[in-house]
């Protein structure tokens, strides 16, 4: 049993007029799960690992792991007695061992015989895929591999619970996409929980079951990938996880779940009602550059129109700033071909569906 | 928080090391200091001024006072005088000669005072020192004779202790100065002398004040040359003053106000230097750019060379070759190399018991006090960079309290708080132990600092994570990764151990004889040339441990 269930966590350093770094946190990972912590630096997310790790002494709730409560108000079972794993944004690896050594480690000191060390730490080793270099020194290694040392080191203890904090972050573009592959890879395998700590919402995306989007110390939304992208739960999930634009306007609910956003005097949108909404008020509609289509303007458009202030290629796409007549600026993205150029008037399409609004 | 986890008795080793630490700083530095705080505003019937007014009031203790604050004044002026062009040339010039310059002043910050005092008493004191009978007697170049016996000769042996300080501190400062500041001067128009004036000076102003106030704190607390030189000069200082206070009848409660009153003065002047070195950091740590383009010299730079050539035969050839000359003659003259001999260190190794068990205890208590203060220093910074614990920086502070008790009044300190006590320290090797330890454990403390700063604190998580007790972490991945630096650390502390002098005069016995004790005593006694043999022994011992810090890295040696 690896499950893991935080509630009502919370940790402030300092003294209790700072703002908290973590705040009444609740989240419960299943067995199994590739879960990532994901906001901005600042956001509590490696606080939280550290709780879960049990490097910090939560000021108030409590953690599980299975029905086992090892943190809880002023006291916690230390890192040493959880059995669980971690790698470092920096790897962590030991400058004064080898490779064997560094991997070696976890099992002496959970007494393995000699043999037993050998014949794991030489699997766990070809499991990253670092056979051969057990006599190797950390500063004879590359980013990549001493970040595969780190993660054999973690995995030969075989815990139930392995816990990443950036493992990521210093690794160049390219071996990022090859490593992540892998980690998602390893973790279908093993079974183990991930937790997995970022501030890339791409790779949270791309590598998760579950993702915790965190802001200000507190948990803003979580969800699946799908969800906290495409149904962020407030503003500050729909502006972390991608570029948004905000169109303000008043929104009135027309029942059945359905509501309608006017934009201004002649333009308005049927949307899914916002929970809470019962009656008039003003709201925010909160679309993403890539659903809205562009097409040119005819004299009689009562939609939204504007004008392409500028445009810039980015390979894959065609991203285009449109001023509208109230001065607002808006960012589409669109197929690169696209036959636009600046001072074009055009008239802006927005996928309802994926709209979300918040009041 | 954290002490809470500590506190969970599943970390009941990192509990009783951590205390032990904390106490031991607690014995060493603050409950003698607080005895010594006690013991000047506590008379016989109870609180009282009386020490502090006699103090303020007599002759015998006001030109005391004012002789060292005149000493320091001077020192730090020559020290700036000295120091401050010689960085400059050594940061900024094509100087030749510029290692011969910087091993000059390690070289000369390392000499213990005390023994280039003796030296130059053997070459400039007014009667016999054979240089002075050179000029006077052999060449009649009488105005050529210098008395050493002066505040000029007094000044002259201290700078060349002191003047390090503001060389070593300008000179990085020099070389830090990001030259991009100094180009942009240049670019909007203004002349090299303008760029000097109104940008350099002012960046480097801070670390060259706080240069001199270190070599103004250090001169001032120098016991050795202020006796061997000052004395005979009828220069009292503060040092020498309460000294003689413990002659018998010992006068407790007037040593105790003297030396808070010399607390008092260190203590303000190494806040002004902190808060001058906080600014450095802060002005001249800026960018990354470039280094400052060399001045071309031309021949001037030969002038250069030549200045630091005879700094070079002031600091170190004339004192250090002085000592071996004397150390080798039969009797110390101006015909000294007729009769070259072993006998004195034949004498002063083999058949004298008294300088025997001087070098065997100086070694002794060195090997010990290097290692305690270590262990302690290592404890204490890691226990302000690794935990939470409140009180931590209280920690921190009182480790650096040592820094701002000159020797003597650590030793003043020591005795009343020890006499106090139920147990006999006074002259036994433990309480010159106490005082080493307590003495450099802010050495201490600053290389466990910068060891363990070294080493990321997720080293020793990983190791936790994977089931590593406190003690496992400690001793297979923090003791290993900052052994060298502590290793540098222990040296640190061993070379002044050796040579400590103002504390030990105060503390010693006959049966605990120090190294630098028994200089001075045979100083005293007139063993002019066993002296030189023994001041030898002592430079040996101390190059011995230079080397080998050099060896390991040359870890802190030569930094301020």
């Amino acid at each position: 049993m690896a499950s893991i269930t935080i509630k009502n966590l919370s940790k402030s350093y300092g003294d209790a007029s700072d703002v908290p770094a973590v705040k009444n946190i609740n989240i419960s990972v299943p067995d199994g799960t590739f879960l990532t912590l994901l906001g901005p630096s600042g956001c509590g997310k490696t606080t939280t690992l550290r709780l879960i790790a049990g490097y910090i002494t939560p000021d108030s709730g409590e953690i599980l792991i299975g029905d086992r409560r090892v943190s809880e108000a002023g006291s916690v079972v230390p890192p040493e007695k959880r059995g669980m794993g971690m790698v470092f944004q920096n790897y962590a690896i030991w400058p004064h061992k080898t490779v064997f050594e560094n991997v070696a480690f976890g099992l002496k000191i959970r007494r393995n015989t000699n043999d037993e060390v050998v014949k794991k730490v030489q699997q766990a080793l070809s499991q990253v895929g670092l056979a051969g270099y057990d006599k190797r020194y950390p500063n004879e290694l590359s980013g990549g591999q001493q970040q595969r040392v780190a993660l054999a080191r973690s995995l030969v203890v075989e815990p139930d619970i392995l816990l990443l904090d950036e493992p990521l972050s210093n690794l160049d573009a390219k071996l990022r996409e090859k490593m992540r592959t892998e980690l998602k890879d390893l973790q279908k395998r093993t079974g183990i929980t991930f937790v997995y700590v970022t501030h890339d919402q791409a790779e949270a995306l791309a590598l998760s079951d579950q993702i915790v989007v965190m802001q200000r110390g507190e948990v803003q939304q979580i969800g699946t990938p799908y969800e906290v992208y495409e149904r962020p739960a407030n503003r500050l999930v729909a502006d972390f996880m991608g570029l948004i634009n905000v169109f303000e306007g008043e929104i009135k609910p027309l029942g059945q779940g359905k509501a309608l956003f006017t934009i201004s005097d002649h333009v308005a949108l049927e949307v899914t009602a916002p929970t809470g909404l019962t009656s008039a008020t003003k709201g925010e509609l909160v679309v993403r550059p890539e659903n809205i289509t562009l097409v040119p303007a005819t004299s009689q458009s009562n939609c939204l129109v504007g004008k392409i202030i500028s445009h810039t290629f980015l390979g894959n796409l065609m991203e285009l700033l449109i001023k509208l007549p109230n001065g607002q600026e808006v960012r589409v993205q669109s197929h690169p071909m696209n036959k636009f150029t600046d001072g074009d008037e055009v008239e802006l399409m927005i996928d309802a569906a994926s709209t979300s609004v918040f009041i | 928080m954290l002490s809470k986890t500590l506190g969970g008795g599943l970390f009941r080793t990192q509990n009783l090391v951590l205390g032990l630490a904390v106490s031991c700083l607690a014995i060493l530095v603050v409950l003698p200091v607080g005895s010594l705080l006690l013991s000047s505003f506590w008379g016989e019937s109870g609180f009282t001024l009386e020490y502090f007014r006699e103090a303020f009031s007599s002759r015998l203790y006001l030109m005391p006072l004012v002789n060292s604050l005149v000493l320091g004044a001077w020192t730090g002026l020559f020290s700036i005088l000295i120091g401050l062009p010689l960085a400059w040339a050594v940061a900024r010039t094509n100087m030749p000669g510029k290692k011969l310059v910087t091993v000059t002043a390690a070289l000369s910050y390392l000499a213990p005072p005390f023994l280039t005092s003796i030296a130059f008493v053997n070459l400039f004191s007014p009667n016999a020192g054979i240089l002075n009978v050179l000029f006077r007697d052999v060449l009649g170049l009488t105005w050529l004779t210098f008395n050493i016996f002066s505040m000029a000769g007094l000044v002259l042996v201290t700078v060349l202790h002191t003047f390090p300080f503001v060389f070593l501190l300008a000179r990085s400062a020099l070389q830090s100065v990001d030259a991009s500041y100094e180009e942009s001067a240049q670019i909007l128009g203004a002349s090299k002398f303008r760029t000097a004036i109104s940008i350099t000076a002012p960046l480097v102003a801070p670390a060259v004040l706080s240069g001199t106030l270190l070599a103004f704190v250090n001169a001032i607390a120098l016991f050795g040359s202020q006796a061997i030189i000052g004395l005979p000069a009828r220069i009292v200082t503060l040092p020498t003053r309460i000294y003689s206070l413990f002659d018998y009848p010992p006068e407790y409660g007037l040593a105790s106000a003297l030396s808070l009153i010399f607390i008092i003065i260190t203590i303000l002047a190494l806040y002004l230097q902190r808060s001058y070195l906080a600014r450095r950091s802060f002005i001249t740590l800026g960018g990354k750019g470039s280094r400052p383009q060399l001045i071309d010299l031309g021949v001037w730079r030969w002038l250069l060379l030549l200045i630091g050539l005879v700094i070079f035969v002031i600091a170190i050839i004339a004192p250090f070759g002085t000592l071996i000359a004397v150390s080798l003659s039969d009797s110390w003259g101006l015909d000294f190399w007729k009769g070259l001999t072993l006998k004195h260190y034949k004498f002063i190794i083999f058949d004298y018991d008294v300088t025997q068990r001087a070098i065997v205890n100086s070694l002794y208590l060195a090997t010990l006090a290097a290692t305690f203060a270590i262990l302690i220093g290592g404890l204490v910074s890691w226990i302000d960079l690794r935990t939470k614990l409140p009180g931590r920086k209280a920690l921190d502070y009182a480790a650096l309290i040592p820094l701002g008790l000159p020797g003597i009044v650590m030793a003043v300190a020591l005795i009343r708080f020890w006499l106090q006590m139920p147990i006999t320290l006074y002259g036994t090797l433990s309480i010159l132990l106490l005082a080493y330890v307590g003495r450099y454990v802010p050495l201490a403390v600053r290389a466990g600092n910068s060891a363990l700063r070294q080493v990321d604190p997720s080293l020793e998580e990983s190791a936790q994570i994977l089931g590593a007790k406190w003690s496992q972490v400690m001793r297979y991945v923090t003791f290993p990764l900052i052994r060298p630096g502590l290793f540098a650390g222990w040296l640190l502390v061993f070379v002044p151990v050796v040579q400590e002098l103002s504390a030990s005069i105060l503390l010693f016995s006959s049966k605990t004889m120090t190294l630098a004790v028994a200089v001075y005593n045979l100083y005293e006694t007139g063993y002019t040339e066993p002296v030189a043999a023994l001041a030898m022994i002592n430079m040996f011992i101390i190059s011995l441990a230079m080397w080998l810090a050099y060896r390991v890295g040359g870890g802190g040696i030569g930094k301020i």
